[in-house]
Protein backbone atom coordinates (compact mmCIF):
# COMPACT_ATOMS: atom_id res chain seq x y z
CA UNK A 1 0.00 0.00 0.00
CA UNK A 2 1.27 3.56 -0.57
CA UNK A 3 2.10 5.02 2.46
CA UNK A 4 0.26 8.33 1.94
CA UNK A 5 0.33 8.96 5.77
CA UNK A 6 3.73 8.00 6.21
CA UNK A 7 4.07 11.42 7.42
CA UNK A 8 7.36 12.38 8.81
CA UNK A 9 6.08 14.46 12.15
CA UNK A 10 3.65 11.41 12.92
CA UNK A 11 5.29 9.04 15.49
CA UNK A 12 6.04 5.80 13.54
CA UNK A 13 3.44 3.52 15.93
CA UNK A 14 0.68 5.42 14.81
CA UNK A 15 1.54 5.77 11.23
CA UNK A 16 2.04 1.75 11.31
CA UNK A 17 -1.86 1.90 12.98
CA UNK A 18 -2.68 4.19 10.10
CA UNK A 19 -1.68 2.03 7.46
CA UNK A 20 -3.42 -1.15 9.56
CA UNK A 21 -6.71 0.35 9.46
CA UNK A 22 -6.47 1.63 5.53
CA UNK A 23 -6.39 -2.77 5.05
CA UNK A 24 -10.04 -2.98 5.78
CA UNK A 25 -12.08 -2.46 3.01
CA UNK A 26 -14.18 0.79 2.94
CA UNK A 27 -11.98 2.58 4.88
CA UNK A 28 -9.57 5.59 3.13
CA UNK A 29 -6.49 7.58 4.27
CA UNK A 30 -8.75 10.03 6.23
CA UNK A 31 -10.76 7.38 7.72
CA UNK A 32 -8.16 5.53 8.90
CA UNK A 33 -6.01 8.75 10.47
CA UNK A 34 -9.76 9.86 12.13
CA UNK A 35 -9.82 6.18 13.62
CA UNK A 36 -6.22 6.15 14.80
CA UNK A 37 -6.83 8.92 16.39
CA UNK A 38 -9.66 7.95 17.97
CA UNK A 39 -7.60 4.97 18.90
CA UNK A 40 -5.00 7.36 21.07
CA UNK A 41 -7.90 8.76 22.97
CA UNK A 42 -9.47 5.77 24.29
CA UNK A 43 -8.03 4.06 27.59
CA UNK A 44 -5.56 1.37 27.58
CA UNK A 45 -7.91 -1.42 28.53
CA UNK A 46 -10.25 -0.76 25.45
CA UNK A 47 -7.62 -0.74 23.09
CA UNK A 48 -6.51 -3.65 24.52
CA UNK A 49 -10.05 -5.45 24.68
CA UNK A 50 -10.47 -4.48 20.89
CA UNK A 51 -6.69 -5.29 19.92
CA UNK A 52 -7.60 -9.10 21.79
CA UNK A 53 -11.11 -8.84 19.36
CA UNK A 54 -9.29 -8.84 16.21
CA UNK A 55 -7.07 -11.54 17.75
CA UNK A 56 -9.58 -13.66 19.16
CA UNK A 57 -11.18 -13.73 15.56
CA UNK A 58 -8.16 -15.45 14.12
CA UNK A 59 -7.16 -17.36 16.69
CA UNK A 60 -10.85 -18.92 18.15
CA UNK A 61 -12.62 -18.79 15.31
CA UNK A 62 -12.56 -22.09 13.05
CA UNK A 63 -14.74 -23.53 10.10
CA UNK A 64 -17.17 -26.21 11.12
CA UNK A 65 -16.51 -29.39 10.00
CA UNK A 66 -20.29 -30.36 8.74
CA UNK A 67 -21.30 -26.86 7.30
CA UNK A 68 -18.33 -25.06 6.75
CA UNK A 69 -19.73 -21.95 8.77
CA UNK A 70 -17.36 -20.31 11.13
CA UNK A 71 -17.33 -21.34 14.99
CA UNK A 72 -15.18 -21.90 17.69
CA UNK A 73 -15.43 -25.31 17.97
CA UNK A 74 -15.46 -28.48 15.95
CA UNK A 75 -19.14 -27.96 14.85
CA UNK A 76 -21.14 -25.15 15.07
CA UNK A 77 -24.35 -24.33 17.27
CA UNK A 78 -26.80 -24.44 14.47
CA UNK A 79 -25.18 -28.08 13.28
CA UNK A 80 -25.24 -28.95 17.14
CA UNK A 81 -28.44 -27.61 17.30
CA UNK A 82 -30.80 -31.35 17.92
CA UNK A 83 -34.22 -28.89 17.16
CA UNK A 84 -33.58 -28.32 13.74
CA UNK A 85 -34.70 -29.93 10.90
CA UNK A 86 -31.68 -32.12 9.43
CA UNK A 87 -33.24 -33.28 6.41
CA UNK A 88 -33.27 -29.49 4.81
CA UNK A 89 -29.72 -27.99 3.78
CA UNK A 90 -29.77 -24.72 2.56
CA UNK A 91 -26.84 -23.67 0.32
CA UNK A 92 -25.19 -19.94 0.37
CA UNK A 93 -22.09 -18.29 -0.46
CA UNK A 94 -20.82 -16.52 2.55
CA UNK A 95 -21.28 -17.03 6.22
CA UNK A 96 -23.38 -13.54 6.42
CA UNK A 97 -25.80 -15.25 4.06
CA UNK A 98 -26.40 -17.81 7.44
CA UNK A 99 -26.91 -14.57 9.17
CA UNK A 100 -29.22 -13.17 7.11
CA UNK A 101 -31.43 -15.74 6.78
CA UNK A 102 -31.00 -16.48 10.22
CA UNK A 103 -32.35 -13.39 11.36
CA UNK A 104 -35.49 -13.75 9.20
CA UNK A 105 -36.14 -16.81 11.52
CA UNK A 106 -38.30 -18.37 8.44
CA UNK A 107 -35.66 -21.62 8.18
CA UNK A 108 -35.61 -24.22 10.65
CA UNK A 109 -33.00 -26.30 8.43
CA UNK A 110 -29.13 -26.57 8.11
CA UNK A 111 -26.95 -25.03 6.32
CA UNK A 112 -23.97 -25.01 4.24
CA UNK A 113 -21.39 -22.38 3.45
CA UNK A 114 -19.62 -22.72 -0.23
CA UNK A 115 -17.13 -19.52 0.77
CA UNK A 116 -17.82 -17.92 -2.61
CA UNK A 117 -19.62 -18.86 -6.09
CA UNK A 118 -17.98 -20.07 -8.95
CA UNK A 119 -16.52 -17.67 -10.88
CA UNK A 120 -14.33 -18.48 -13.94
CA UNK A 121 -13.14 -15.56 -15.16
CA UNK A 122 -11.49 -15.12 -11.95
CA UNK A 123 -9.60 -18.56 -11.81
CA UNK A 124 -12.57 -19.62 -9.23
CA UNK A 125 -13.55 -22.97 -9.90
CA UNK A 126 -15.88 -25.64 -8.45
CA UNK A 127 -12.82 -27.11 -6.77
CA UNK A 128 -11.89 -23.60 -5.20
CA UNK A 129 -14.93 -23.38 -3.01
CA UNK A 130 -16.39 -26.22 -0.92
CA UNK A 131 -19.08 -27.86 -3.46
CA UNK A 132 -16.92 -31.09 -2.67
CA UNK A 133 -17.74 -31.07 1.36
CA UNK A 134 -21.54 -30.27 0.40
CA UNK A 135 -21.24 -33.49 -2.05
CA UNK A 136 -19.87 -35.48 0.82
CA UNK A 137 -22.20 -34.28 3.41
CA UNK A 138 -24.95 -35.24 1.08
CA UNK A 139 -23.71 -38.48 0.44
CA UNK A 140 -22.67 -39.60 4.28
CA UNK A 141 -26.34 -38.54 5.54
CA UNK A 142 -29.26 -40.38 4.33
CA UNK A 143 -31.89 -38.72 5.98
CA UNK A 144 -31.07 -35.31 3.51
CA UNK A 145 -33.93 -34.70 1.68
CA UNK A 146 -34.11 -31.68 0.19
CA UNK A 147 -31.32 -29.15 -0.65
CA UNK A 148 -32.37 -25.29 -1.24
CA UNK A 149 -29.97 -23.16 -3.09
CA UNK A 150 -30.19 -20.00 -1.46
CA UNK A 151 -26.64 -18.48 -3.79
CA UNK A 152 -26.83 -14.94 -4.74
CA UNK A 153 -29.16 -13.61 -8.29
CA UNK A 154 -26.64 -13.29 -10.48
CA UNK A 155 -24.58 -14.85 -13.19
CA UNK A 156 -21.74 -16.93 -11.32
CA UNK A 157 -24.71 -17.49 -8.52
CA UNK A 158 -26.80 -19.22 -11.21
CA UNK A 159 -23.70 -21.05 -12.02
CA UNK A 160 -23.00 -22.25 -8.89
CA UNK A 161 -26.72 -23.72 -8.17
CA UNK A 162 -26.51 -25.02 -11.89
CA UNK A 163 -23.26 -26.62 -11.17
CA UNK A 164 -24.72 -28.06 -7.77
CA UNK A 165 -27.79 -29.39 -9.04
CA UNK A 166 -25.82 -30.94 -12.09
CA UNK A 167 -23.77 -32.69 -9.42
CA UNK A 168 -26.14 -33.71 -7.00
CA UNK A 169 -28.90 -34.79 -8.77
CA UNK A 170 -26.09 -37.78 -10.72
CA UNK A 171 -25.24 -38.24 -6.81
CA UNK A 172 -28.24 -39.21 -5.19
CA UNK A 173 -32.11 -40.24 -5.89
CA UNK A 174 -35.37 -38.78 -4.77
CA UNK A 175 -32.74 -35.95 -3.28
CA UNK A 176 -35.50 -32.87 -3.85
CA UNK A 177 -33.00 -29.75 -4.87
CA UNK A 178 -35.36 -26.16 -4.83
CA UNK A 179 -33.91 -22.65 -5.35
CA UNK A 180 -34.79 -19.55 -3.25
CA UNK A 181 -38.11 -17.97 -5.25
CA UNK A 182 -36.77 -15.10 -7.30
CA UNK A 183 -39.41 -11.72 -7.47
CA UNK A 184 -40.23 -8.11 -6.32
CA UNK A 185 -38.47 -7.10 -3.21
CA UNK A 186 -40.60 -5.70 -0.32
CA UNK A 187 -41.17 -1.67 -0.82
CA UNK A 188 -39.97 -1.66 -4.41
CA UNK A 189 -41.83 -0.17 -7.34
CA UNK A 190 -42.96 -2.65 -10.30
CA UNK A 191 -41.98 0.78 -12.20
CA UNK A 192 -37.95 0.64 -11.88
CA UNK A 193 -37.66 -3.87 -11.96
CA UNK A 194 -35.62 -5.17 -14.62
CA UNK A 195 -37.68 -7.25 -17.22
CA UNK A 196 -35.78 -10.39 -16.12
CA UNK A 197 -37.04 -9.79 -12.31
CA UNK A 198 -40.39 -9.30 -13.53
CA UNK A 199 -40.30 -12.35 -15.63
CA UNK A 200 -39.31 -14.33 -12.58
CA UNK A 201 -42.12 -12.47 -10.13
CA UNK A 202 -44.99 -13.57 -12.93
CA UNK A 203 -43.87 -17.08 -13.48
CA UNK A 204 -43.29 -17.74 -9.28
CA UNK A 205 -46.42 -15.94 -8.78
CA UNK A 206 -48.69 -17.78 -6.19
CA UNK A 207 -51.93 -18.25 -5.21
CA UNK A 208 -52.80 -14.70 -2.91
CA UNK A 209 -54.06 -17.35 0.18
CA UNK A 210 -50.88 -18.95 -0.16
CA UNK A 211 -48.65 -16.30 0.18
CA UNK A 212 -46.90 -15.10 3.66
CA UNK B 1 -30.52 -1.62 -10.75
CA UNK B 2 -28.52 -4.61 -9.70
CA UNK B 3 -30.83 -6.41 -12.27
CA UNK B 4 -30.05 -4.76 -14.84
CA UNK B 5 -25.97 -4.41 -14.71
CA UNK B 6 -25.47 -8.26 -14.01
CA UNK B 7 -22.58 -9.67 -16.34
CA UNK B 8 -23.41 -11.34 -20.11
CA UNK B 9 -27.04 -8.56 -20.27
CA UNK B 10 -26.73 -6.14 -23.72
CA UNK B 11 -28.13 -2.79 -21.58
CA UNK B 12 -27.95 0.96 -22.87
CA UNK B 13 -26.38 2.82 -19.76
CA UNK B 14 -26.88 6.17 -19.14
CA UNK B 15 -23.23 7.36 -17.41
CA UNK B 16 -22.75 10.86 -16.26
CA UNK B 17 -19.26 11.82 -16.36
CA UNK B 18 -17.40 13.05 -13.71
CA UNK B 19 -14.09 14.62 -13.14
CA UNK B 20 -12.85 11.84 -10.80
CA UNK B 21 -15.85 9.57 -10.25
CA UNK B 22 -18.75 8.83 -13.50
CA UNK B 23 -22.05 8.32 -11.91
CA UNK B 24 -24.48 5.22 -13.58
CA UNK B 25 -27.63 6.90 -13.90
CA UNK B 26 -30.30 5.17 -15.85
CA UNK B 27 -29.89 1.51 -17.05
CA UNK B 28 -32.06 0.04 -19.73
CA UNK B 29 -32.03 -3.92 -20.77
CA UNK B 30 -32.16 -4.08 -24.48
CA UNK B 31 -31.15 -8.50 -24.24
CA UNK B 32 -30.08 -10.36 -20.96
CA UNK B 33 -29.87 -13.49 -22.80
CA UNK B 34 -32.26 -15.25 -20.63
CA UNK B 35 -32.16 -18.49 -22.96
CA UNK B 36 -28.21 -18.93 -22.69
CA UNK B 37 -28.41 -18.24 -18.69
CA UNK B 38 -30.41 -21.65 -18.29
CA UNK B 39 -27.62 -23.99 -19.48
CA UNK B 40 -24.37 -24.37 -17.81
CA UNK B 41 -22.80 -24.92 -20.90
CA UNK B 42 -23.64 -21.83 -22.50
CA UNK B 43 -23.17 -20.39 -19.51
CA UNK B 44 -19.46 -21.32 -19.59
CA UNK B 45 -19.07 -20.60 -23.43
CA UNK B 46 -20.25 -17.24 -22.14
CA UNK B 47 -17.83 -16.56 -19.39
CA UNK B 48 -15.04 -17.83 -21.84
CA UNK B 49 -16.04 -15.08 -24.54
CA UNK B 50 -16.35 -12.39 -21.65
CA UNK B 51 -12.96 -13.02 -20.55
CA UNK B 52 -11.18 -13.06 -24.02
CA UNK B 53 -13.08 -9.62 -24.75
CA UNK B 54 -11.67 -8.27 -21.31
CA UNK B 55 -7.94 -9.70 -22.14
CA UNK B 56 -8.19 -7.74 -25.42
CA UNK B 57 -9.80 -5.07 -24.44
CA UNK B 58 -8.10 -1.81 -22.78
CA UNK B 59 -9.48 0.61 -20.06
CA UNK B 60 -10.99 3.72 -20.95
CA UNK B 61 -10.33 2.80 -24.76
CA UNK B 62 -13.93 1.81 -26.27
CA UNK B 63 -13.57 -0.69 -29.16
CA UNK B 64 -17.17 -1.16 -31.11
CA UNK B 65 -15.82 -4.08 -33.13
CA UNK B 66 -15.18 -7.04 -29.84
CA UNK B 67 -18.38 -5.33 -28.90
CA UNK B 68 -20.20 -6.20 -32.07
CA UNK B 69 -18.21 -9.48 -32.49
CA UNK B 70 -19.50 -10.69 -29.56
CA UNK B 71 -22.61 -9.03 -29.25
CA UNK B 72 -22.96 -11.51 -32.78
CA UNK B 73 -21.23 -14.33 -31.09
CA UNK B 74 -23.37 -14.16 -28.22
CA UNK B 75 -26.92 -14.07 -30.14
CA UNK B 76 -25.32 -17.20 -32.65
CA UNK B 77 -24.59 -19.31 -29.53
CA UNK B 78 -28.15 -20.71 -28.54
CA UNK B 79 -29.11 -21.26 -32.29
CA UNK B 80 -25.13 -22.75 -33.63
CA UNK B 81 -25.39 -26.94 -33.72
CA UNK B 82 -21.75 -26.91 -33.06
CA UNK B 83 -20.30 -24.79 -30.20
CA UNK B 84 -16.53 -25.73 -30.56
CA UNK B 85 -16.38 -24.56 -34.09
CA UNK B 86 -18.23 -21.16 -32.88
CA UNK B 87 -15.93 -20.96 -30.17
CA UNK B 88 -13.04 -21.40 -32.83
CA UNK B 89 -14.28 -18.86 -34.95
CA UNK B 90 -14.92 -16.63 -32.37
CA UNK B 91 -11.27 -16.62 -31.06
CA UNK B 92 -10.18 -16.51 -34.85
CA UNK B 93 -12.25 -13.21 -35.72
CA UNK B 94 -11.16 -11.69 -32.36
CA UNK B 95 -7.77 -12.39 -33.29
CA UNK B 96 -8.01 -10.18 -36.31
CA UNK B 97 -9.84 -7.66 -34.99
CA UNK B 98 -7.07 -7.51 -32.75
CA UNK B 99 -4.54 -7.50 -35.25
CA UNK B 100 -3.32 -11.04 -34.28
CA UNK B 101 -4.12 -12.78 -37.68
CA UNK B 102 -1.59 -15.69 -37.39
CA UNK B 103 0.41 -15.98 -40.85
CA UNK B 104 -1.28 -19.04 -42.25
CA UNK B 105 0.30 -18.79 -45.85
CA UNK B 106 3.73 -17.89 -45.13
CA UNK B 107 6.20 -19.10 -43.48
CA UNK B 108 7.97 -17.11 -40.94
CA UNK B 109 11.67 -18.17 -41.28
CA UNK B 110 12.03 -18.67 -44.86
CA UNK B 111 9.48 -16.10 -46.05
CA UNK B 112 8.52 -18.56 -48.50
CA UNK B 113 4.99 -19.61 -49.26
CA UNK B 114 4.12 -22.84 -47.78
CA UNK B 115 2.89 -25.77 -49.73
CA UNK B 116 -0.18 -28.22 -48.93
CA UNK B 117 0.81 -30.51 -45.63
CA UNK B 118 1.72 -30.48 -42.47
CA UNK B 119 3.28 -27.51 -40.66
CA UNK B 120 4.80 -26.16 -37.64
CA UNK B 121 2.36 -23.41 -35.44
CA UNK B 122 4.86 -21.50 -33.56
CA UNK B 123 2.68 -19.71 -31.15
CA UNK B 124 5.57 -17.22 -29.93
CA UNK B 125 5.92 -16.21 -33.57
CA UNK B 126 2.54 -16.00 -34.32
CA UNK B 127 2.21 -17.99 -37.69
CA UNK B 128 3.38 -21.48 -39.31
CA UNK B 129 6.85 -22.66 -40.23
CA UNK B 130 8.00 -25.01 -42.84
CA UNK B 131 9.25 -28.14 -40.94
CA UNK B 132 12.80 -28.25 -42.69
CA UNK B 133 13.63 -24.20 -40.91
CA UNK B 134 12.04 -25.11 -37.78
CA UNK B 135 14.67 -24.33 -34.46
CA UNK B 136 15.11 -25.53 -31.93
CA UNK B 137 14.43 -23.00 -29.40
CA UNK B 138 10.86 -22.75 -30.29
CA UNK B 139 8.36 -24.35 -28.82
CA UNK B 140 6.11 -25.67 -31.86
CA UNK B 141 2.74 -27.46 -32.13
CA UNK B 142 2.59 -29.87 -35.25
CA UNK B 143 -0.55 -29.31 -37.76
CA UNK B 144 -1.98 -31.35 -40.17
CA UNK B 145 -3.23 -30.12 -43.35
CA UNK B 146 -7.12 -30.74 -42.32
CA UNK B 147 -5.88 -28.20 -38.68
CA UNK B 148 -4.14 -25.53 -40.80
CA UNK B 149 -7.17 -25.68 -43.94
CA UNK B 150 -10.04 -25.40 -41.09
CA UNK B 151 -8.21 -22.18 -39.15
CA UNK B 152 -7.41 -20.32 -42.83
CA UNK B 153 -11.33 -21.47 -43.77
CA UNK B 154 -12.49 -19.79 -39.88
CA UNK B 155 -10.19 -17.12 -40.61
CA UNK B 156 -11.22 -15.91 -43.86
CA UNK B 157 -15.43 -16.51 -43.79
CA UNK B 158 -18.88 -15.33 -42.36
CA UNK B 159 -20.43 -17.50 -39.95
CA UNK B 160 -23.05 -18.20 -42.28
CA UNK B 161 -20.66 -20.04 -44.54
CA UNK B 162 -18.30 -21.69 -41.74
CA UNK B 163 -21.84 -23.04 -40.28
CA UNK B 164 -22.15 -25.18 -43.05
CA UNK B 165 -19.13 -26.89 -42.52
CA UNK B 166 -17.96 -30.06 -40.87
CA UNK B 167 -14.65 -30.43 -39.42
CA UNK B 168 -13.25 -33.29 -37.45
CA UNK B 169 -13.03 -33.09 -33.77
CA UNK B 170 -9.35 -34.09 -34.18
CA UNK B 171 -8.97 -30.83 -35.91
CA UNK B 172 -10.84 -29.10 -33.49
CA UNK B 173 -8.98 -30.11 -30.94
CA UNK B 174 -5.79 -29.28 -32.72
CA UNK B 175 -7.75 -25.77 -33.20
CA UNK B 176 -8.57 -25.62 -29.54
CA UNK B 177 -4.63 -26.52 -28.36
CA UNK B 178 -3.45 -24.09 -30.90
CA UNK B 179 -5.46 -21.39 -30.23
CA UNK B 180 -5.07 -21.21 -26.25
CA UNK B 181 -1.50 -21.17 -26.89
CA UNK B 182 -1.30 -18.72 -29.43
CA UNK B 183 -4.41 -16.30 -26.98
CA UNK B 184 -1.92 -16.88 -23.75
CA UNK B 185 1.66 -15.92 -26.05
CA UNK B 186 -0.28 -12.64 -27.02
CA UNK B 187 -2.06 -11.61 -23.49
CA UNK B 188 0.72 -13.26 -21.72
CA UNK B 189 -1.66 -14.69 -19.40
CA UNK B 190 -3.98 -17.54 -18.84
CA UNK B 191 -7.53 -17.94 -19.99
CA UNK B 192 -9.16 -18.70 -16.42
CA UNK B 193 -12.84 -19.54 -17.56
CA UNK B 194 -11.16 -22.48 -19.98
CA UNK B 195 -10.65 -24.49 -17.08
CA UNK B 196 -14.55 -24.26 -16.30
CA UNK B 197 -15.63 -24.48 -19.91
CA UNK B 198 -13.30 -27.87 -20.40
CA UNK B 199 -15.13 -28.97 -16.88
CA UNK B 200 -18.57 -28.45 -17.48
CA UNK B 201 -18.89 -28.65 -21.72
Amino acid sequence: MTPLNNLQFMPPALNKLIESFRLLPGIGPKTARKLAFSTLKMSTDQVKEISESLLDIKTQLIFCESCQNISENKNCNICMDENRDNSIICVVEEFMDVYVLEKSGAFKGKFHVLHGSISPANGIGPDEIRIKELINRVNNIPSIKEIVIATNLNLEGEATAMYINQVLSTKKDKLKITRLARGLPSGSDIEYADETTILHALGSRVNINESI
Amino acid sequence: MGGHIDVMSKVNAYISLGENLSNLSQVEIIDNYSLLKKDLSVISIGFYLLELCEKFSVENDPNNDIYEHLSLTLDLLLSSSNKNILIRWFEINLLIISGFLPELYTCLISGEKLSEGDHLFSSINGGLVDKKFATSTDNYILMDKNSIKSLRFLSNNSWSDVEKIKIPNNSLEKLRIVMRKYIQAITNSQINSEKFLSKVS
